[in-house]
Formats: structure tokens, C-alpha cells, sequence
């Protein structure tokens, strides 16, 4: 059983190019949809068989010259989750094409296939200059991705998106060249073993620690955020706000995890990421339960829970003395990996509303319990997965998270993480309460396509029910 | 020698970030990202020198190469963006 890792971002490249044929555009979209959908759960599959890491280097080159890939479990878990919203999201598309947006199509599925590429690549990239050049992919595609809609406030939104973007993909290169400078390496694997000989890696870590936490959008850098992922149509703010912030928080613990030294000076550090990203997660709710419309109400949602993938940095530093490295890892992909389904399955849901109701105020949201059961089950799963209800993928995240916080008497992430689930309850409830009211005025009977219905439905139950299957899920990342 | 252009390559980086923060025409901001592109290429490039042997280390140029090619492509992105902006501003007044 082998497996070449460039499939898994030529194949989707491929699919882009072709989608812009007008005459091949729906068979290249399936063709290539199925097929990178198809390699992504083959790679995760022979990561939980494999055990261990998998390298491959690009055209045979060996690093200094080549690029070398990697595939192990936490990688594969995310290109697993990454398949899924895509096939989820790509479903959906189908349906809302047909409805609004006909100009946009063959635009749409370059970018969501190049998106998917460049999510690919950063998954799998194991040196430093080609996670550059990842990032630098996702930034450009997903800044288009914004403009889609092509009235002022997307164009604007897009351009302040991708100014900050660029700058901090820049600021991102800065911190890879000192690195460069001072080990002479970029692969992952080589500077493990050079970080712990010589401390001038703490030179790099203000570019580098500044450039993710803009892409990531960690509070103070989030004020990008909200525009840009709302004011664009649904099917691209579901692949935005989903999958485009979890790379540079990805990048993140694999490096402190597995390159960082056991520093004592790194503890400063984490704890600086992790009252950020307390801050963000009280600011983010907080902002969310403020606002008047559903879109913006789910952009500052996903501030808040990107909020969480910071609020444990100081863990992954504990990480390393205590044996609870796992419980760690689990407890980020199974954060990342359920706010990623869910936050995809409540804009789909949301691109619902708006079909039917016109408008995207929370007041006006359509009564979908009385009307549209699938898309009223897409909202109900998927925000008790953000609020982390039991059973859901979200509880298991935090159940993972607290445990591992209590174990190392971190007192402080713990009551963060459970005030963090009152909050996201009191943003959530708004949604349930309008989609389950008896207005008459407020139950549209104007059929969504189905296509539309099924795909929201089916992200926000995978992500609810994640939840109970969640230990075969995590069981690849016990190699990690 | 070699540390004139580290300098210079962190003057750069200073001056492209406060222009960056405090410009507020976006073009003058993509013009920051630019500046911001050339002094880190300036600085990852001086460090080509860094080696123990008389030769100069290929990697930075190589790496500096990939980094314009990307650069030119994003500033090529953000300029059109800042065309149709500025076309639909004027299309409303």
C-alpha cells in the first residue's frame, strides 16, 4: 500500500484548470471532486494503518535541494476533515448555482479547487519554504473568494483581506529566513534537532508568531475577519470560515510539538498565545451575541473558536515535560476538526435562510422547524457542536481539552474553555430560537433545493455524531 | 560589509511596516507589501554569504526567485482589485 502524496495536490489543481472548460466544467467537478475526496480518506486511512510518519521526497530531489512531504496522523486527519467539507460544500454548490450567482460558476470552482490544493500542500509540506508558499496560495485563492459576489462591500472586504494577508505571509518569510540564516535548514525534522543546540530561533518567533496569529485572525489581529467572511455567498464563507484559519493554528502546535526545544523561555511565549486567545474567545462571543445579522453573527463565532486553538498553547509547552502530549494533539484536531463541520454545515444553513427569507437579519430568519426540517436539523447540530452539547464532537473536544488543562492544574484554560461554551450557547440560541418560531409570516413554503438541504444537513450531523465515534477518529494520532 | 545590507534590509522592513499600518489609500498599503517583499528578499539573500566556504549558498536565491514570481502574482491580484473598487466607487457617485 503506498501512495504518491503529489496526487493529493496535483489532482485537485487538475480539476481547477479543467473546470474552467465550459463544456467539461460539471464532469471535471465530479471527476476530480471524487477523486481528490477519494485520495484524502485513502491518505488517512494508510496514516491510521501506518502508524509512524511517511516521507516522500518531491521528484526524488533529498532535502538541502528537494521538498520534502509528509504524511502522518495529524496531517491526515486534516486532510480527511478538509475532504469532507469540501465534498460537502461542492454538493451544495451544485444546488445554489442553479439558483443565484450562474456568472460566478466557472470562477468559483477554479478557486475552490486550488483552495482545496493549497490546503493540501500546507497539510503535507514538512519545510518552511514550502508552507510559504502554501499559505501564499490559500491567501490569493481565498482573497478571490471573498471578491466573488463583485459588489463594493466583497471587493473592499477582499482587499483589505488580502493586503493584511500578503503582509503577513511576508512577515511570515522574514521569520524563515533568520531561521535559514542561523541552521542553515528549513525541513522540519533537521531543525528539531538544531533548535535544541542554539537559541537564535527566538529571533524568528515575533515575524512568525505576528504573521499566524493575522492569518488566523487571533484577537487583536481578527478585525479582517468579519467582514470578509460575511460578506460573501455562502458556499465560499463556508470554505473561509471553516478551513482558510485552521492552517497557521495547524502550523503552530506541529512545530512546538515536534521542532521546538524545551525552552524556558518559550513559556512566556505560550502564555502570551494563550491569553490571547482567552481574549478572543470572550471578545469574539461577545461581539457575536451583539450583532443583527446571521453571517456576521458566524464570522465573530469563528473568531471566538479560533480562539480556543491558541487559548492551549501553554498545554503544548506542558505538553512537552508531562505525558500528556496526545491528549493535546486530540483535543486540537477534534476542536478543529468539529468547529471546521459545523461552522461550514451553519453558513451553508445560513445561504438557506437567505434563499428563502431574502434577507440575512437573525429577526427575519425563516421558521425552518415548521417548513425545512434538514436545514432546521443543520442549525441544531451544528451549533450544539459549537457549543459543545454532549455527545457532540464539539463536548469531546472540550471534554479532551479540560482534562488535559486539569491534569497539568492549569485551573485558568479549564474555566476559560467551560465559560467559552456558556457563550457560544448564548450566540447559538438566537439561531434556534428564530428557526423554531410559529409566525406565520416567518414560514416561507418556497422549496431549496434539495441538494442544498442535504449537503448543510450532512456536515452539521457528521459534526454532532462525530462525536460518538471520536475514538476510531483520534486513533492515528497516537503516532503523532 | 555584509552588515550595511543587513541594515538597509531592516530599515526597510520598518519604514514597509509603518507605511503598511499608517497609509490609508490601498495602493499606497499594496506599495508597503511591495517594500515589505524587497527587504526581506534583500535580507534572505545577504544571507547567501553566511557560509563557511568562499562560494555563496544557492538556496536563498532560489527561494528569493519563488518569493518574487509570487509576489509579482499578488500584486497583479491586488491592483486589479484595487481597480474594480475604485470603478464601482465611481459608478455610485
Amino acid at each position: 500500500m503506498s501512495l504518491d502524496l503529489g496526487y493529493l495536490v496535483a489532482f485537485p489543481i487538475l480539476g481547477g484548470l479543467l473546470s474552467l472548460i465550459g463544456r467539461l466544467r460539471l464532469y471535471a467537478v465530479f471527476v476530480f471532486g471524487l477523486l481528490s475526496c477519494f485520495l484524502s480518506f485513502y491518505a488517512f486511512l494508510l496514516s491510521l494503518k501506518h502508524g509512524k510518519p511517511l516521507y516522500q521526497w518531491v521528484g526524488g530531489w533529498i532535502p538541502p535541494l528537494g521538498i520534502g512531504l509528509r504524511l502522518d496522523g495529524l496531517s491526515g486527519f486534516f486532510l480527511m476533515f478538509t475532504a469532507v467539507v469540501f465534498v460537502g460544500v461542492g454538493v451544495y454548490s451544485l444546488g445554489f448555482f442553479k439558483s443565484a450567482y450562474k456568472e460566478r460558476e466557472e470562477f468559483f470552482w477554479f478557486f475552490f479547487f486550488f483552495l482545496w490544493a493549497g490546503l493540501n500542500a500546507f497539510f503535507l509540506s514538512e519545510d518552511l519554504f514550502n508552507l510559504y508558499v502554501s499559505l501564499e496560495v490559500l491567501s490569493l485563492t481565498a482573497g478571490v473568494l471573498v471578491a466573488l459576489p463583485g459588489h463594493k462591500k466583497a471587493v473592499r472586504a477582499s482587499l483589505n483581506y488580502l493586503l493584511l494577508s500578503l503582509f503577513a505571509s511576508l512577515l511570515y518569510l522574514f521569520g524563515v529566513a533568520i531561521i535559514y540564516a542561523s541552521y542553515g535548514s528549513l525541513s522540519m525534522h533537521m531543525l528539531a534537532k538544531s533548535f535544541s543546540e542554539g537559541g537564535e530561533f527566538l529571533y524568528s518567533l515575533l515575524p512568525l508568531i505576528v504573521s499566524l496569529s493575522i492569518k488566523s485572525a487571533l484577537f487583536p489581529f481578527h478585525f479582517w475577519l468579519p467582514p470578509a467572511h460575511s460578506s460573501t455567498i455562502a458556499p465560499a464563507s463556508a470554505l473561509l470560515s471553516s478551513l482558510v484559519v485552521k492552517p497557521p493554528a495547524y502550523l503552530l502546535l506541529r512545530v512546538w510539538i515536534e521542532v521546538f526545544p524545551k525552552d524556558k523561555s518559550l513559556e512566556y511565549v505560550s502564555w502570551v498565545l494563550g491569553l490571547l486567545g482567552a481574549l478572543a474567545i470572550f471578545f469574539g462571543s461577545y461581539y457575536a451575541i451583539r450583532q443583527k445579522t446571521i453571517k456576521m453573527l458566524l464570522a465573530y463565532s469563528t473568531v471566538a473558536q479560533m480562539g480556543y486553538l491558541f487559548l492551549i498553547v501553554p498545554l503544548y509547552y506542558k505538553a512537552q515535560y508531562a505525558e500528556m502530549r496526545t491528549t493535546v494533539i486530540e483535543g486540537f484536531t477534534m476542536q478543529a476538526f468539529s468547529h471546521a463541520l459545523a461552522k461550514a454545515s451553519m453558513f451553508l444553513a445560513s445561504g438557506n435562510a437567505i434563499y428563502v427569507s431574502k434577507r440575512d437579519d437573525i429577526s427575519y430568519m425563516p421558521g425552518f422547524a415548521h417548513s425545512h426540517p434538514f436545514t432546521f436539523f443543520a442549525l441544531f447540530f451544528s451549533g450544539a457542536t459549537l457549543v459543545g452539547l454532549p455527545l457532540s464532537g464539539g463536548f469531546f473536544a472540550k471534554f479532551l481539552l479540560i482534562k488535559a488543562s486539569f491534569e497539568v492544574s492549569m485551573l485558568f484554560q479549564g474555566v476559560v474553555l467551560l465559560l467559552g461554551s456558556l457563550l457560544a450557547a448564548l450566540y447559538v440560541y438566537p439561531i434556534w430560537r428564530e428557526s423554531l418560531s410559529f409566525q406565520p409570516e416567518k414560514i416561507y413554503h418556497l422549496p431549496i433545493p434539495r441538494l442544498m438541504e442535504v449537503s448543510a444537513f450532512a456536515l452539521g450531523f457528521v459534526a454532532f455524531s462525530s462525536g460518538l465515534v471520536a475514538g476510531f477518529l483520534l486513533q492515528a494520532l497516537s503516532g503523532v | 560589509m555584509i552588515s550595511f545590507y543587513y541594515i538597509l534590509s531592516f530599515i526597510l522592513v520598518a519604514v514597509s511596516v509603518y507605511h503598511f499600518i499608517a497609509a490609508e489609500s490601498p495602493f499606497k498599503r499594496l506599495i508597503a507589501v511591495n517594500i515589505l517583499g524587497s527587504a526581506v528578499f534583500l535580507f534572505f539573500l545577504t544571507t547567501s554569504k553566511n557560509t563557511p566556504s568562499q562560494n555563496p549558498d544557492p538556496v536563498p536565491h532560489a527561494l528569493v526567485l519563488t518569493g518574487i514570481v509570487v509576489a509579482v502574482s499578488a500584486t497583479a491580484v491586488g491592483i486589479a482589485l484595487i481597480l474594480s473598487l475604485s470603478k464601482r466607487e465611481k459608478d455610485e457617485s
